[in-house]
This record gives structure tokens, sequence and C-alpha cells, in this order.
């Protein structure tokens, strides 16, 4: 799994941070989209990611499914 | 496409089968033709759209303009129009619109917003010591709904609690759809010269509030003008005590109506945000967002737009669409998808202080049902005074009672014999840097310049 984000798209609804903070985390200073991680992070959060990806109200993240890792 | 009759007049009104449900209208117009023609109050007609994949769509779409001052712009009542007039950078495009809520943005980040849930919490609790301390009835709206998220604003803001009535009945005016143009305009020019007297108050010294910090660093750099300034706060302190407190007291209601659902919130208190997802879609408590005019021709799901059309894009619809929540007139506090809902919009003007409403909810719903054991609504539904004609449903008033005995047992409790997790919760945060702890504001400071309630 890569995970994508466009920080100049981000509204900072936090949603990500609230759905998977293992993965997103925001910028102090703009308070946007920064990644923890970017590629294949732990099965067990991969699903929240895909939440956070499909609830985030700019539709700032993107992932691509690998399936070697999927 | 259709006739002249066929065209439904829009706002639609809510039934009366079931008061937290948004009008069944929606349910209708989306099994039979989702994207539609409607007639505004002013006889002009504007596309409706009621499916959740193409609200979310055209709330998305850049072509989906919010500028307000646009001939074209489709309004939904008189005061609509006189409110939505005011330039806050809401009423805005990109770029320049996200160039202004970006300098907003980093107060909003999730650990800023953890960082206050301390101090969060001991207003909370100061509010639930007062209706304690006094014993019941009370009206939950005044004394906890109103007053908790109204307080929270003022601290973040800097602006005086002292003058809650004031701006609260203001902004009751403005955002009432019954209200005429000249009400809201009289109501809007009050609150602008408030809010100007606030905003001037901050210059010529460093603040550490966010109005006064928004000052400093933007108003007196140059970079925003002070008009800007008053019309962005304006929207903050309306923004920020309106919309939480009447999730408050209908969230409250709705789980004083649902004793199942409530259970499960009491049985396992880590359901609670999922809960607050929840509430915030089975309730939707905007009767009027959103509302956008095309700038350019556009498809959505095959019906052209025409730049100039004006788009209705009620979010009440989006979360009620079975497509992506089943059964959608069910509350279920654990509902996997609920958060999908558009109750803080979708695309770029996403609600900002979204954090900050989820926070408080949560710190509410997860404390009411103990502080206040027994907790009750004193009449029967059918006679809760709702708010059908505000542009934020919710409650005029709804007078509550509890176990006195067991509230007040558990409060002396608490007081004598705080544990180390209690005392840590509710002591107030420590303040940000350089910020002198600013204390809760005593309850007898309720109603110092204020008018009463409409």
């Amino acid at each position: 799994m890569k995970i994508t984000v466009e920080p100049a798209k981000c509204v900072a609804s936090g949603m990500c941070v609230l759905v998977a903070d293992s993965v997103f985390d925001q910028d102090d200073a703009t308070g946007t989209v920064r990644l923890r991680v970017d590629t294949d992070p732990p099965p067990e959060v991969r699903e929240n990611v895909r939440e956070a990806a499909r609830v985030c109200p700019a539709m700032a993240i993107s992932i691509s499914e690998d399936v070697r890792s999927a | 496409m259709t006739t002249e009759e066929t065209v439904p007049s829009y706002p639609f009104t809510r039934d009366d089968a079931c008061p937290f449900a948004p009008p069944t209208a929606y349910q209708r117009l989306r099994d039979s033709r989702p994207i539609t023609r409607v007639r505004l109050y002013d006889g002009r007609e504007a596309w409706m759209f009621t499916r959740h994949e193409d609200i979310r769509a055209v709330l998305a779409h850049p072509a989906a303009s919010a500028e307000t001052l646009a001939e074209d712009f489709p309004f939904l009542n008189p005061a609509d129009r006189v409110s939505k007039r005011a330039q806050s950078f809401q009423r805005w495009d990109d770029p320049r619109h996200a160039e202004r809520r970006r300098k907003l943005m980093p107060y909003f980040t999730i650990k800023r917003i953890e960082e206050m849930r301390p101090r969060v919490r001991g207003m909370i609790d100061h509010y639930y010591r007062q209706m304690i301390d006094a014993g019941p009835p009370a009206d939950l709206v005044q004394q906890l709904a109103l007053a908790v998220p109204s307080t929270v604003a003022c601290d973040l803001l800097g602006v005086d609690y002292a003058d809650h009535g004031f701006f609260e009945t203001r902004f009751a005016v403005r955002l009432n759809r019954t209200s005429t143009a000249e009400q809201a305009r009289a109501a809007n020019a009050e609150l602008v010269e408030y809010v100007d007297r606030v905003v001037r108050s901050k210059y010529g010294k460093r603040n550490s509030d966010l109005l006064g910090r928004f000052v400093n660093d933007h108003v007196e750099t140059g970079e925003v003008s002070h008009e800007d300034a008053v019309i962005d706060a304006n929207l903050l302190l309306l923004a920020g005590h309106e919309t939480t407190a009447n999730m408050i007291a209908l969230g409250t209601l709705a789980l004083l109506e649902h004793p199942d659902q409530l259970a499960r919130i009491q049985q396992d208190k880590s359901l609670v945000p999922q809960a607050v997802e929840e509430l915030l879609r089975y309730l939707t408590i905007s009767q009027s967002m959103g509302v956008r005019l095309a700038k350019d021709d556009f498809e959505v799901s095959g019906c052209p737009i025409r730049a100039g059309d004006g788009l209705i894009v009620p979010v009440a619809a989006a979360n009620y669409d079975d497509e992506v929540f089943p059964s959608p007139h069910t509350l279920d506090l654990s509902r996997p998808e609920a958060r999908r809902h558009l109750t803080f919009g979708f695309g770029p003007h996403g609600c900002l202080g979204q954090p900050l409403a989820r926070m408080e909810l949560a710190e509410v719903f997860s404390t009411i049902f103990d502080r206040l054991p027994g907790l009750r609504a004193d009449i029967p539904l059918d006679r809760v005074d709702f708010k059908r004609e505000a542009v934020f449903y919710g409650l005029r008033s709804l007078p509550v009672s509890w176990d006195d005995e067991a509230a007040r047992r558990l409060a002396e409790k608490d007081r004598e014999n705080p544990s180390a997790e209690r005392s840590r919760l509710t002591r107030p945060a420590p303040a940000s840097p350089g910020q002198p702890g600013r204390p809760v504001p005593p309850a007898d400071q309720q109603g110092k310049g204020s008018d009463e309630r409409r």
C-alpha cells in the first residue's frame, strides 16, 4: 500500500488523524496533512487508512494498493 | 423536463412524524428524480441534488461557487440574502478563500484541540456543578447546551463571555428563516459593531487568544484589512457556539428518546466518538446547507449544469441516502459508515471548527448522564420547542430534571475526594504560553449586558 497526500488541498478537517494517527499527522505551522508512514503501514491500520481517504473532505489522500503487500 | 406544477418549492418543511429526521421529501425525490428543479422563495428555479454522491461531487467541484455577491447566487429567504452577503472568507472561492482559511487552520489541528480538552472539561464541569447546586428542574439549553460552546468559543477567540446574551440573541435573529430582511440587517449591524470593538481591543499588544493573534499576525502587518478581520471574527463567533449548542441539546434529547442506544455509550465510553458521528448524521442540524452557484458549465451524474444555475445541495439529504447509510432513520451509535456524513460540509468549505465541535460533543455526551443521573425531559416529545424555522435546527428550551440526591452525592464525593484521574480531568488546562490562566466565567455574569432571548 502506497499513500500519497496533497497538503495544498488539505482543509485541516483532522479526520485522517482521528481515524489513523499512526499514519497521518498535521504540520503545526500550517495545520495541513503530513505522513508519518507512506508505504505499507501495518496490516491492522490499513482499513483505517482507506477510511481516512474515503472521508477526507478535501479528497487530499490517495492510496494505491499493491497486490504483493495487500 | 418538468412542468410548472411539479416543481417543488424549497426549502421543504419538516414532517411531524419524527422530530429528528429531515423532511421526507428528500427521500421521495431521491427515489424518483434525484437531480431535480426546485422553486425558491423569489420565484427563481435551481437544481437540487438528493444523492450523497452527487452532493459530494457538487460541493467539491471547482465550478460550484460560494460567492454570494454574484448576481445569480440563489438565496433561500430574505434573511438568508442579507446574512450571506456578509463577505467572510466563507463566501469566497479559492484561491482567495484558501489563502484566508489557511491563516486559521493551525488553530484547529487535532493537537491544538487536544490541548484544549482539559480546559473544556473544566468548563463543562462548572456548568454541571451550577445545575446540581441549584437543583432540578433546569433548562438544558440555557444552562448547559448553549453555555458550554459559547464559553469555549469566547475563551478560544478572546471575547468576553459576559456579552453572551447580547451576541446570542442577535445571531438568533440572523439565523431565523422567518426574520425579515430588515430584522436580519439590524441584528447584523449590531453584531458587526460589537465585533468591531472586540477586534479593536486587540491592537497594540501581544495577544494569546485566536482573534488577538490573528490581529497581531495578519492585521497589524497590513496583510488583512480591519474590516475583513471583523467579518471573519463574526463568522467564527457564530460558528463556534450556535452549531454545537444545537447538537448538545438535540443530541441529549435524541439519546433520552433512544434508551437502548444511550445504554450502549453508558456501558462503553470508548464508543462515544463514533456515537458523535452518528448523532451528527442522524440530526443534521443544518437545515439550509449547502447552496452554490455554477460559475461554469459542468456535469453531475450526466445532468448538464449551465453557468448561472443555482445549486441546492442539502447535506441532510445526503445523510439519509440509504445507498450509503442503510436504514437511515435508525439511530445506530455504532453505525460503521457514520463518518461519511456531510454534516460539516464537503470540499474546500468543509467546517473549519469540526475538530473542536467533535471534542466538545464527545466531552458532553460522555459525562452528562453520569453527572446528572436519571436525567429526563420534563415534557413529552410533542411539546418540545423545536427550532423548525432556524438555519440550524435545535431546541429553544428543554426543561429537564434528574435525581437530585444522587447528583449531589456524586458531586460532593467528587469535591471531597477527587481521585487522581478525576482531578486531572477537571482541572483547567495550563494556559498556553504567555496566556494568563483565565478562569471559567462565574455564573453571576450571565445576563450582564444581555437582552431577553426570543
